[in-house]
């Protein structure tokens, strides 16, 4: 799971920025987005094993929309959980 | 579109995922899986690759098993061979689970076909008219 950028401080009127997040599918060309790679895919949900969304991640619209493809197929075949109970 | 009026002659490139039953012997996996080698040659299809990916624990409980045999399967065929090779995966018990992707136009079949680090295999050798590079 990526964490959050950390606050820098004064902007004008008080906003706060963050940091830009980048893609990581599209900085790392050969980065394979596969169901057959669980491990890459597993980045990308949540510990109770939601598919994280685009704003906490960065990845672009593209690549998003593959990843969850992929997620889906990997949960059909058990790589991935559906759910992950405590 | 419309430029391919024989449609059956039109050859896909299909991927392919299943798990089997891992509590099942030697001799009827091997049986099992020369079936399915025989489904798909009746169907005009052709097995490019096959992998034996071992035994894997699943995520998950699928019917009371907490592991799985997995396959991959590359294969080269027509449309009407993703049905039927459906049709044998449903019926076949022992396999538990299967995936069929139909893979992007700008794979092609060089791509999939094994290579010498993965498994070596029996590969016949090229004869020397092939090799041209």
């Amino acid at each position: 799971m990526q964490e959050r950028a950390p606050r820098t401080q004064g902007g004008p009127r008080g906003k706060q920025y963050y940091k830009r997040k980048t893609c990581k599918f599209c900085e790392e060309k050969s980065l394979p987005i596969d169901y057959k790679s669980p491990q890459i895919l597993k980045d990308f949900i949540t510990e109770r094993g939601k598919i994280l969304p685009r704003r906490i991640t960065g990845t672009c619209s593209r690549h998003q929309k593959k990843l969850t493809t992929e997620i889906k197929r990997a949960r059909l075949m058990a790589l991935l959980p559906f759910t992950v109970h405590e | 579109m419309g430029l391919l009026n024989h449609k059956e002659d039109f050859m896909n490139l299909y991927e392919m995922m299943f798990i089997m039953n891992p509590d099942i012997g030697d001799e009827e996996q091997e049986k099992l899986i020369t079936r399915f080698k025989n489904t798909i040659g009746k169907n005009k299809g052709e097995v490019i690759r096959f992998d034996d990916m071992g035994l894997k624990s699943l995520s998950y409980k699928i019917q009371k098993k907490l592991r799985g045999h997995y396959f991959l399967v590359y294969l080269e065929g027509p449309g009407a061979l993703v049905a039927e090779v459906e049709r044998f995966f449903k019926l076949d018990e022992n396999i538990i689970r299967f995936v069929i992707v139909k893979l992007e136009k700008r794979i092609t079949r060089q791509d999939l076909e094994p290579k010498a680090e993965p498994q070596p295999q029996p590969v016949p050798a090229a004869e020397p008219g092939d090799v041209g590079v």
